[in-house]
């Protein structure tokens, strides 16, 4: 009996912890619908924000998120795979050692210590060179790969490791070199492990708030290059002031957020197809 | 030697990323290691009055710490009493599909970015407040709520995963010898994978005491002292370096922000450190 009354109880609290999920999607969902009307979509995917013209698009933040995601994601990949690659490739025990304690260590940094110190050393470094630049696209896509380089190398490193350990004799035995096994074997059967690594850093990239908005400058204008201010949908949902959720503004909030859930969750989707492949 | 050219490439970009990692965190720790005293935490109040809370401390930042231990601590008992028993349910009693649901919905759960968390229970307090309940603020307990179901995810995964590596022989033990289900699991399954489910814990809190992006829409201010209540208005140490980052006025108030940030920094590197050293421990033991 009290077994029985045990193991419901888990299923209720599992329930309700699970559904929260669904709840917060639902929620949105419905707080935007009657956004989804032909003349207010134009409205809403317009690159005009002006509170006081009663003119509420959203696309300039769209656009500046997929910026700064996408050149966060490439640096970062290009970061991460070099480190996984030295220290699978290393003779060095120490060089091996040292950085995989570092990207270790990495993934326990706050964010907002990244963000907090790149404004008093990367910022003033760039605006030495283009003084009209000071916090822009480009300082928040440098320090948001940053954040990112552990959620990949740490999956990259991983499956090197379980190939190697697979099949690295065997190859060896035929006749290839450390180099070679790496540069012909590893890499190219570890495409879809990499893909995944590049999907999870990217849903982390879209859904990071802190660096954004401390290190784009928040312009609602749109940014013409990467010296330019942005502003991303995490940091317009982060300086909202109105706290009447019926107004327009809130809505156009809502919607942002939704775009930002409906977007990691359709990341999440693929990995999981990758995966069942 | 083909491959020389590319080794090359590899090794002077890892130098590059390393490069910035240190370059930040030793900026912090130069700038923090300077300015850190007991001056700067308690400021010109007694530090006996101010830990014993009998008298307020205005300028330094010792609100904002005790503000971050209490937001992760209350925030911690919330995610445990749902993730100990979701991961419970999913490793022992979940079958077939209702599992591979379940864990979906746990894997979108970890995707929810923190500002959306936050949005949501700010939604949630301005929604009940109009309706039902008149001092239901953005608070300490909103925080928390919100805190505790971005953690929530790393302990269910978490629970599960080491309930399921504990191995076949001693999960069968108890059962065999006429323990039944519930018994087996607070007897033998639970004692036996004590020190994983310590580590997601720290790994939890690590998670929890860096969040900015969730606390700040749900109650963190820039200067409220302790919190009297949990209904009350708080200050935290992320929020508090995102303030002063935005709108200090002279290198004092900027110098108490290094001061926090290496605190910050501080708390977090010793969390993980206890949850690496945990891991070390079960390596060991399955090895």
């Amino acid at each position: 009996m009290i077994n029985r009354i045990f193991s419901k109880s888990l299923l209720l609290f599992t329930l309700l912890s699970s559904g929260l999920v669904l709840t917060i999607f639902v929620l949105l969902a419905y707080l935007c619908i009657d956004l989804f009307t032909l003349s207010d979509m134009g409205n809403f995917f317009s690159f005009d924000w002006d509170v006081e013209k009663e003119k509420f698009g959203i696309a300039t933040m769209l656009f500046t998120t997929l910026v700064v995601s996408f050149l966060a994601l490439s640096l970062a990949f290009v970061f991460s795979f070099s480190i996984s690659c030295v220290v699978f490739l290393t003779k060095s025990k120490v060089v091996s050692y040292f950085l995989e304690k570092t990207i270790l260590l990495m993934s326990a940094i706050p964010t907002i210590i990244y963000a907090f110190a790149a404004l008093f050393t990367i910022v003033p470094f760039i605006s030495e060179y283009k003084p009209s630049s000071t916090l822009s696209i480009l300082v928040a896509s440098v320090v948001l790969s940053l954040l990112l380089i552990p959620t990949m190398s740490l999956i990259f490193l991983n499956i090197f490791k379980i190939l190697a350990k697979k099949y690295q004799t065997v190859c060896m035995n035929l006749g290839l070199s450390k180099d070679e096994f790496f540069f012909k074997f590893v890499i190219k059967n570890s495409y879809k492990h990499l893909t995944q690594g590049v999907m999870l850093a990217l849903s982390r990239a879209i859904g990071d708030t802190m660096i954004a908005l401390m290190l784009a400058g928040n312009a609602i204008s749109f940014p013409t290059s990467v010296f330019d201010s942005g502003r991303t949908l995490t940091s317009h949902i982060a300086l909202i002031f109105a706290h009447d959720y019926d107004s327009m503004a809130f809505k156009a909030i809502f919607l942002c957020a939704f775009l930002l859930l409906s977007s990691n969750f359709l990341l999440i989707f693929i990995l999981k197809s990758i995966k069942v492949k | 030697m083909k491959y020389s050219f590319y080794k090359i490439l590899f090794f002077s970009l890892s130098t590059i990323a390393m490069f910035l990692v240190y370059s930040l965190l030793g900026f912090i720790v130069l700038k923090g290691f300077g300015v850190i005293s007991l001056e700067l935490i308690f400021s010109d109040t007694d530090v006996v009055d101010a830990i014993l809370l009998k008298q307020r401390v205005f300028d330094g930042i010792f609100p904002a710490i005790i503000g971050t231990l209490m937001l992760i601590t209350l925030s911690l008992c919330f995610a445990l009493i749902f993730g100990l028993s979701s991961g419970i349910y999913l490793s022992i009693y979940a079958k077939g599909r209702v599992k591979s649901f379940l864990n979906t919905c746990f894997e979108l759960l970890a995707a929810v970015p923190s500002i959306v968390v936050g949005l949501f229970f700010l939604l949630l307090s301005i929604y009940l407040h109009k309706q039902y309940l008149d001092n239901f603020l953005p608070s300490l307990l909103l925080s928390s709520l919100a805190l505790s179901l971005l953690i929530l995810p790393y302990i269910v995964k978490n629970t599960q995963l080491s309930l399921d590596e504990i191995p076949k022989n001693v999960k069968l033990l108890g059962l065999t010898l006429g323990l039944n289900t519930m018994q087996n699991l607070f007897y033998i399954l639970l004692p036996y994978c004590s020190k994983e489910l310590l580590s997601g814990i720290f790994l939890a809190l690590g998670r929890a005491c860096e969040d900015t992006a969730a606390i700040m829409l749900t109650g963190a201010v820039a200067s409220a002292g302790i919190a009297s209540s949990v209904f009350s208005k708080y200050e935290a140490l992320p929020f508090y370096i995102y303030y002063v980052s935005s709108e200090y006025s002279d290198q004092n108030e900027l110098n108490s922000a290094f001061g926090a940030a290496l605190i910050l920094l501080l708390i977090a590197i010793s969390l993980f450190a206890v949850t690496h050293l945990l891991h070390k421990k079960i390596r060991k033991k399955y090895a």
